[in-house]
């Protein structure tokens, strides 16, 4: 806001997610500080707020708003987190193939893709949903480790592996909703 | 997945009728297993091959978890490799997956998935055939 006259300004540009939502930049995040922020940004740039000001002003608090949406998600999600404190070190997410180094996790994560597509059970889709949470937890474990010792290629890695239990949970998601 | 009119035909068709979906033996001595994955969007993509005694794929099979392109690019792949010599196989490209399949931009990296998954498929059916030559040349 302009400290003369109150009005909205615009976003910078490139901002800095984690500096928006109060954060330090590392991996590690208190969630329950980022949705207070979260809660307090929205209530102070929140288009609702704005029906009365000037199209500029309303215009610039659907930015603010969209980018906190943005900033809140991003940093709320471990992979989503990971993948962008990587892209502000300036390393590229993986892009090349995985193929005979990762075999025995591909195959792990080919079978759980097979049970998946079995024909509905509710135990094996218990089993699943409890491995993929698991796994996960331990991964997010594994890449706090990482990024605290500063081992940018190891959490690269990782959060790879972390991207195919994503879609699995995802997987899961969709085939829970009864259709 | 919904199907709208922008995706190309030949994607639907692969995607809605894929060919050859299924396993093949892969602790039989003339099937090789290629097993890749694209990290960037989590798919994950078997290819199986049957050889045979000529060096002739007469088989070929494919699971693929992930979009309707990367679907279509394995399901086109195991239509191609059939009937081709290993060499031949090994010289099916990306880019031609992407044009058979009018890919857009942004999912060329599905067919670069396919054509690495021949490629593993290929490689291990030549470690199964020989695999001291493999070991020998390792320690070279």
């Amino acid at each position: 806001f302009c400290p003369g006259c109150r009005a909205l300004q615009p976003p910078g540009p490139r901002p800095d997610l984690f500096r928006l939502m109060g954060c330090d930049r590392s991996f590690h995040i208190d969630v329950q500080q980022l949705q207070r922020r979260f809660r307090s940004l929205q209530r102070a740039v929140h288009p609702d707020r704005f029906g009365q000001r000037p199209p500029k002003e309303q215009y610039y608090s659907e930015q603010h708003s969209s980018l906190i949406n943005k900033a809140y998600q991003t940093l709320l999600n471990p992979l989503s987190r990971g993948l962008y404190l990587l892209e502000l070190h300036g390393v590229a997410p993986a892009q090349e193939t995985d193929c005979d180094a990762d075999s025995v996790f591909l195959m792990e994560i080919m079978e759980i893709n097979e049970k998946l597509a079995e024909p509905e059970n509710k135990d094996i889709l218990e089993e699943i949903e409890t491995l993929i949470k698991v796994k996960q937890e331990e991964l997010t474990k594994e890449v706090t480790a990482a990024f605290e010792r500063d081992d940018l290629q190891e959490a690269k890695k990782l959060l790879a592996k972390m991207k195919y239990f994503a879609n699995l949970e995802d997987k899961l998601k969709n085939k829970k909703i009864p259709s | 997945v919904a199907v709208g009119d922008a995706v190309p035909s030949q994607v639907v068709d692969h995607y809605e009728n894929p060919r050859n979906v299924g396993s093949l033996d892969r602790n039989a001595k003339n099937v090789g297993t290629g097993l890749v994955g694209a990290p960037a969007c989590g798919d994950v993509m078997k290819l199986q091959v049957e050889v045979d005694e000529n060096g002739k794929i007469v088989d070929a099979r494919f699971k693929t978890f992930g979009c309707g392109s990367a679907i279509a690019s394995s399901s086109l792949a195991t239509e191609w490799v059939k009937g081709k010599t290993i060499d031949e196989a090994l010289k099916i490209k990306n880019t031609d997956i992407a044009k058979e399949l009018c890919l857009p931009p942004v999912k060329l990296h599905c067919s670069m998935l396919a054509e690495d998954a021949i490629k593993a498929a290929l490689a291990d059916y030549k470690l199964k055939q020989d695999p001291n030559k493999e070991e020998s040349e390792k320690k070279a």
